[in-house]
């Protein structure tokens, strides 16, 4: 008995002794953690001198981030594994798919301002990109489309995968349906005819971003509206042979990066075709004020404004919802927005500012397995005239 | 039961001696191995704050391009952008100048520094400081540009 009690005291020296010895074998992992500070730093600099020489902006806009990742990767030692996402940017081909008739396809491609093959394409941040309306209306075929756009009301219980893919759901209409995945609430009382873009959130914050940065396409002779007024669009060429435009018949000509004000809008010239041997005489056109006022004569039935509303009146109602983080992945995106009209160039403006936004490019690099020890680099590449803001997310482990 | 209890406390004291002897070995090894991390540390720390000095500081005069007329040690134009006349002036540093960038950034007298500027295929477009065989090196590894060029700062600390 006294012989047990010996090698029980023994036993539990041991146990106190082996317990103490972590705290003296701490060094090895003090010794990765430097090793992973200085790849963090390491990894950093290289983005800031990257960004800096133009370089990241080369990659990123031209979508090659399998070539960003060979450049970074040439840089560190060989035992260094990285992987890159980034986020924001908007496709350069944004394939839509109209779940709709052949009249509402009509519709929606005048409401975006395009009469001709050669509309689909347009300038955004120094780089050019394309609609791409799919060959089908059936939603069931829209495996390939990034933005999936249909007027009035769909069941889409049975298209919830879409989300899961990243694809979004954009419906137009004043009917309420499928309010969960287009976050809207019906809410009672008189509704304001004004609506401005929600500036307060950051999903709202950035589809007006695009706003003030996409062109609309009117044409020679046609229309394009101010609030609640239309106002007539003539395309001429002055003493100088230059194009220029005239509004509502006025004597004044505006060129190309002009900005005129209309009704308190500024809207800013953005390009003239006034060659009318291929039949399209036209300009792009913006509005470039954040706080335009959108009006809609009849806006019911009354939505509540929420933190995802993207158009909101001052009366706490909303015009046009967003959601995003749909799923339990964090993929996909949903726009529910009131049908203002094909000949409202205004909202024609805002509907293609919320496809881009809809059909933003979540950009990575071919997946390897990650090491549980490693370490995650952000980078933002804040917007500046004529390219856009990003995030890159980076992340870097050793193999050995 | 007498020659049971000694064997009992013959395993109990052997143990326990075995435990005493395999902390004291462990102690004293860490306490070696502290020392050297320490050093280490303090390398690192030095070659960071070094570093920071050639990606940031431009030096002064501001616009140097001879060690004769140096006062303020730095290689940049503007952060992250290094100087070419300033990386010429230090490239291949004599012992003389070597000493005038070692007191200019108060290095301590145990310390000496070497630093390579490579291009991106390990080219050497600069190298300055001394070289010991002996001593255990820590190296810092930055990134700047030069003539728009990503170059790598590889700063060494004996």
């Amino acid at each position: 008995m006294k012989g047990f009690i010996k090698i029980l005291e023994v036993v539990l020296s041991l146990l106190l002794i082996f317990g103490i010895l972590p705290f003296f074998t701490s060094f090895s992992k003090s010794n990765d953690e430097w090793n992973n500070a200085l790849l963090s730093l390491s990894l950093r600099d290289i983005l800031i001198s990257l960004d800096k020489s133009g370089i990241l902006k080369s990659y990123i806009v031209s979508g090659n981030l399998e070539g960003l990742k060979n450049y970074i990767s040439s840089l560190l030692p060989g035992n260094v594994m990285i992987e890159i996402y980034v986020n924001g940017i908007p496709k350069n081909v944004i394939k839509i798919g109209c779940n709709c008739t052949l009249e509402e396809k009509i519709r929606l491609e005048r409401s975006l301002g395009i009469y001709f093959p050669e509309d689909y394409t347009f300038s955004l941040r120094g780089k050019i990109v394309r609609f791409e309306f799919l060959n089908t209306n059936e939603i069931e075929k829209m495996g390939d489309a990034d933005v999936i756009i249909f007027f009035g009301c769909r069941d889409l219980s049975k298209y919830l995968n879409y989300l899961n893919e990243g694809k979004a759901f954009i419906m137009i209409g004043n009917d309420i349906c499928e309010e969960k995945i287009f976050n809207i609430t019906l809410k009672d009382g008189l509704v304001s005819s004004y609506s401005q873009i929600n500036s307060n959130s950051l999903e709202p914050f950035r589809i007006g971003e695009y706003f003030i940065d996409v062109p609309i396409r009117i044409y020679n002779n046609s229309n394009f509206w101010v609030k609640e007024m239309s106002h007539s669009l003539y395309v001429c060429i002055d003493n100088n042979s230059l194009p220029c435009i005239r509004i509502d018949n006025l004597p004044e000509e505006y060129h190309i990066g002009d900005t005129i004000t209309i009704d308190e809008t500024r809207i800013k010239i953005k390009d003239i075709d006034a060659d009318e041997s291929d039949g399209r005489v036209f300009s792009d056109i913006s509005i470039i004020d954040r706080n335009y006022n959108f009006y809609l004569p009849n806006p019911y039935p009354g939505i509540e404004e929420n933190e995802k509303t993207i158009l909101k009146t001052l009366n706490g109602f909303s015009f046009a919802q967003c959601n995003y983080f749909i799923t339990q992945h964090g993929n996909g995106r949903a726009v529910w927005i009131k049908d203002f009209g094909e000949e409202r160039k205004d909202f024609g403006q805002l509907l293609k500012s919320i496809i881009l936004w809809a059909s933003e490019e979540r950009f990575e690099t071919q997946k390897q397995k990650i090491n549980k020890n490693f370490i995650e680099i952000y980078y933002i590449v804040s917007g500046v005239f004529e390219s856009e803001p990003y995030l890159i997310r980076l992340i870097a482990f050793y193999i050995y | 039961m007498k020659a049971q209890l000694n064997i009992d406390f013959i395993l109990a004291v052997t143990l326990f001696i075995i435990s005493i002897l395999f902390v004291s070995y462990t102690v004293m090894q860490n306490a070696f191995l502290l020392r050297s991390e320490i050093d280490k540390e303090q390398k690192r720390l030095i070659g960071y704050a070094i570093s920071q000095l050639i990606i940031f500081d431009k030096g002064y005069p501001e616009d140097w391009n001879s060690l004769y007329s140096l006062q303020k040690f730095g290689l940049s134009l503007s952060p992250y952008i290094l100087s070419r006349n300033k990386i010429n002036a230090i490239n291949n540093c004599s012992y003389e100048n070597y000493n005038k960038i070692k007191n200019l950034l108060s290095l301590p007298t145990e310390n000496d520094f070497l630093l390579i500027i490579t291009n991106q295929y390990d080219e050497t477009i600069s190298k300055c400081g001394l070289e010991h065989k002996l001593r255990e090196i820590v190296w810092i590894r930055r990134f700047a540009i030069l003539d728009g060029n990503i170059v790598k700062i590889n700063l060494g600390i004996y």
